[in-house]
């Protein structure tokens, strides 16, 4: 089963015929590796393997599961090496494959090749944890073993890819979901949805579930739905607020402040942390600001002269921040050029001020919200 | 029989009674009408929303004995119905991760879920507060929730959604509960008032139903104890002698005085407030929240307020920025009142730096008293008059300091320092300051009084290290030195490179006036200066910087006196 098949086999449009004829199929692989952070994805994948391996009549014959803390390489090719009862094949499901004792792992690595035809290995590896933006030691299984299963059989990693190919996949899921309940989403709704509830295929079922269930009777799923029914991100807000700030519409920013903070139960962690995400927006705005003055065309890495990039800092890089999400660079040039370098010193100076008031260093105010309402009113008007 | 909160009384009995969260009623409902039970809810929201009511209908909705399926309209008369009202239902298990939150409790939940239900068609279990499950207890809950029993519903209700991690929400359904809006508030505090015959007026509804801000349950919790406190009949009075408020009208009368300039009606109407045994903490909180509104209307953040006419009128006396030092002023007095006994005092003063602020429109918020450059020249020059009245001779004053709080006039010509002298915040007669005569002679200055203060100045400074929160405030005095004393405002001086020290010091005059009190028993204010470092230098020491009485050569032709050499003070320690 390749690719385009595993990809069919989780949007669901794969007809039985095809199951019946991929369970018989002994030249199918004979290993996959499903990996990666998107585990709602690598659920529905492993159910859709599942189905078209192992006769549902003989499941509890031909199917045995395994923990990686446990499982070895021995065990396991036991295992496939038993003939299946029913008319699919024998497998081998091993969870939290990371788990396998790394010498364990080699040794499989080197046996792989020996899995029967009629056998078949699952090796499921949770999201691996992450450290600097690189998997942890021990979090995924060793090079040996990935390498000899892409050799046999495939590797699937489910929640990567960058922004864009996330986003038209999670589209693509939540079009199909709406679709198989007899729906219909406008196309205004549906990149609303997507751009409220992110890319995981778990929250999308979730969220898509909710407004099939809130239009009750009605076909169609509008705009407004969705606002009302989904859960709005926390970027979402912040983005919001801060489009007031630039806009001027002090009324409006401090609306939406109260709104961020009217839940909080810990007032000054919240104001702090609403705190922390305006100064990240503004050092932002000030290098879409410098990079706009500099002539530069497009916010993007390849249209910025070498000296520049080398001059954008490390932390909070605008360029980094608008590859991974290149929707924020239509928004962040709207509002740096609301912002005058003048402008950008004083919003700057005030957010230090705030900041220092909140930690009782400096000014008379110490309520965090009536200190955020204050910085609130100096961004705004500049006053 | 015991006594039922109204809260519980109340609480919502059918998903048709529940206020303000359509959102998730109607979808919830929709969903068991048509089968789609989701094994997890996650339900966010602040408290007193509604959560862990709508928690306990979806547990009857799922178990109601009176259909043979879970339905969106559950009888509450069946057993199941009736128990699960009474919170004696064996098979919805509520859990308060507060105080459950280890794994061993997650452990003894993840057993019982394998059994099946008892009595009921589901197993409910409510987890409230669910962010304060370990980190370890999620994870281990996580497993139950990534494949659980068809026979069981978790329902998980937290107020931080953000500390719910991403697997376990990824796995549930999430509902947000909105806060109520005060219409909202106020329909279901009406509808509670009437069916325990009680009698609440618009005003006070409206009152009641902005203090709860947004929590059904704070709402009726407040209308609980008015119906304590009252006899049938609640008023907007009650509301405020209750919730310690301070009435909206006597916030804007205070709004309306400051703004005229008239400190003598704005001590009266302090001394009003407290008399009538008004908290002065609450008091300034409310000042400092009145101006935040005026504020809020003054950017247009408050239609509602804005289209008062009184409201409107008095937004429009004022700056944007002097509201936003009234709100400083204000807020700081509240924060200093940790430090004072005096309360009053400490709400007059406020008062007056902000009124001094409004007649010269300088930056209040950073110096009431003593020294910013960028003050009216006109103040400077009657400052070096009055320093050159009062230092005449030894001129333990620099010439440098720059402002005097002789910079203040009120309506009947007193300056501050007058003011401050006439004033007596413990007395009767000062109600109605205005109405006394003005005092116009300053008092005499007691010999000897800055040598005491000088000499125990070190005690001043270990007393202040007690008192003071931060000890950086108290670390920063030490900076200072008292060089002068009028007989009633001691002047702490400090050396221009020490301008931080001598802000922070300003900012803490009320502490240091207590400590210096209470060290020497001399009932004082404080003030601080700034000098150049050459004439730091030059700095006279504890005895030299003796100032000597403005009267002193009237008092010698007066007694037919002379002046002699008081020699070393006998009490001076070696």
């Amino acid at each position: 089963m390749g690719l385009t098949v595993l990809s069919k086999a989780i949007s669901g449009k794969q007809d039985n015929a095809g199951v019946m004829a991929s369970r018989q199929n002994k030249s199918a692989p004979r290993v996959y590796l499903l990996m990666g952070s998107d585990e709602f994805q690598k659920r529905m994948a492993l159910d859709k393997i599942l189905q078209q391996l192992v006769d549902p009549d003989f499941r509890d014959f031909d199917l045995e599961e395994l923990d990686g803390e446990t499982a070895t390489s021995e065990r396991i090719i036991s295992g496939l090496s038993t003939p299946p009862l029913g008319g699919g094949r024998r497998v081998v499901l091993v969870r939290f494959a990371n788990k396998i004792d790394p010498e364990e792992q080699r040794k499989l690595a080197r046996m792989i090749d020996s899995i029967p035809s009629t056998g078949c290995l699952i090796l499921v590896n949770p999201a691996a944890e992450k450290s600097d933006g690189k998997p942890k030691k021990g979090s995924e299984v060793i090079a040996d073993l990935s390498k000899a299963a892409r050799k046999v059989g495939e590797v699937h990693e489910f929640g990567t890819g960058s922004y864009r190919d996330k986003t038209e996949r999670a589209r693509e899921f939540a079009k199909s979901q709406i679709d198989a309940s007899g729906k219909q989403i406008s196309a205004d709704a549906l990149a609303f949805l997507v751009q409220r509830v992110g890319d995981d295929f778990a929250i999308i079922a979730s969220e898509v579930q909710k407004l099939i269930d809130w239009t009750g009777d009605r076909e169609r799923i509008n705009r407004e739905d969705v606002e009302a029914v989904t859960t709005e991100t926390p970027e979402e807000k912040i983005f919001r607020f801060l489009d007031a700030i630039a806009s001027r519409n002090t009324a409006l920013a401090l609306q939406l402040l109260d709104n961020m903070l009217e839940t909080s139960d810990d007032i000054q962690a919240d104001a702090s942390r609403t705190l922390a995400m305006i100064a990240r927006q503004f050092r932002l705005i000030w290098q879409a600001r410098m990079l706009l003055e500099a002539g530069v065309k497009r916010l993007e890495k390849s249209a910025v002269p070498k000296q520049i990039l080398a001059a954008l800092p490390s932390e909070s890089n605008l360029l980094d921040v608008i590859e991974r999400q290149p929707w924020q660079a239509g928004k962040l040039t709207t509002q740096a050029k609301s912002f005058s370098q003048t402008n950008l010193r004083k919003c700057f100076d005030a957010i230090a001020r705030a900041d220092a008031a909140m930690k009782g260093i400096e000014g008379s105010v110490e309520d965090p919200r009536t200190v955020m309402r204050l910085l609130v009113i100096e961004l705004a008007t500049g006053s | 029989m015991s006594y039922i909160s109204l809260y519980r009384k109340y609480r919502s009995q059918t998903f048709d009674d529940v206020v303000g969260q359509d959102h998730v009623v109607k979808t919830i409902r929709n969903a068991i009408r048509a089968g789609h039970i989701a094994h997890g809810y996650l339900f966010c929201g602040s408290r007193g929303t509604g959560k862990t009511t709508v928690a306990r209908l979806i547990a009857k909705a799922l178990n109601c004995l009176e259909s043979d399926a879970p339905t969106p309209d559950p009888c509450n008369r069946c057993e199941a119905c009736l128990s699960i009202s009474a919170g004696t239902a064996v098979d919805v298990i509520e859990m308060d991760a507060a105080s459950n939150r280890g794994v061993d409790d997650v452990d003894a939940l993840r057993e019982g879920v394998k059994y099946p239900p008892m009595r009921l068609r589901y197993k409910v279990y409510i987890i409230d507060e669910a962010h304060q499950l370990s980190p370890q207890a999620k994870d281990a809950f996580l497993k139950t929730l990534e494949e659980p029993p068809p026979h069981a519903v978790f329902i998980l209700a937290t107020t931080e959604a953000g500390k719910i991690p991403v697997t376990i929400r990824s796995r549930c359904q999430q509902f947000d509960f909105r806060r109520g809006s005060v219409e909202e508030i106020k329909s279901r505090l009406s509808h509670v008032a009437k069916g325990e015959g009680v009698t609440i007026d618009d005003e006070a509804l409206e009152l009641v139903a902005r203090l709860a801000s947004g929590s059904y349950r704070d709402a009726l919790s407040i209308l609980e104890q008015l119906i304590a406190y009252t006899e049938g009949t609640i008023s907007v009075k009650d509301v405020h002698a209750v919730a310690g408020t301070v009435d909206e009208n006597v916030l804007l009368e205070i709004g309306e005085t400051l703004a005229s300039g008239n400190l003598s009606a704005a001590f009266g109407l302090a001394r009003r407030v407290v008399n009538r045994g008004g908290d002065v903490r609450e008091l300034l909180r409310s000042i400092a929240n009145h101006f935040r509104d005026l504020l809020a209307i003054k950017v247009g953040a408050d239609p509602r307020r804005a289209s008062d006419v009184t409201w409107n009128a008095q937004c429009g006396k004022y700056s944007q920025e002097q509201l936003l030092q009234a709100i400083e002023i204000f807020s700081a007095a509240e924060k200093d009142l940790r430090y004072t006994e005096h309360e009053q005092l400490a709400l007059e003063t406020a008062f007056l730096k902000f009124m001094s602020g409004l007649r010269k429109g300088y930056q209040v918020t950073e110096s009431t008293i003593p020294g910013r450059q960028e003050l009216p020249k006109t103040t400077q020059q009657e400052y070096q008059a009055h320093v050159s009245v009062s230092s005449k001779k030894s001129e333990p004053i620099p010439a440098k300091v720059t402002v005097s709080r002789t910079d203040y006039a009120n309506d009947n010509g007193q300056s501050l320092n007058e003011v401050f002298d006439d004033y007596d915040p413990f007395s009767e007669e000062s109600i109605e300051p205005a109405e006394r005569p003005v005092q116009t002679e300053r008092q005499p200055t007691k010999p000897g009084q800055l040598q005491d203060i000088q000499r125990n100045w070190q005690n001043v400074l270990t007393y202040l290290q007690k008192v003071m929160k931060r000890v950086s405030d108290a670390a920063v005095v030490k900076e200072g030195t008292p060089i002068s004393f009028d007989g009633t405002t001691v002047a702490i001086a400090f050396d221009n490179k020490h301008k931080f020290h001598h802000d922070r010091t300003q900012e803490n005059a009320a502490v240091i006036a207590q400590a210096i009190e209470k060290v020497t028993g001399l009932s004082v204010r404080v003030a601080t200066v700034l000098r150049d470092e050459t004439q730091a230098e030059d700095r006279p020491g504890p005895e030299a910087a003796s100032p000597e009485h403005p009267q002193k050569d009237e008092i010698i032709t007066m007694f037919d006196g002379r002046e002699v050499d008081p020699g070393p003070d006998p009490w001076e320690e070696e």
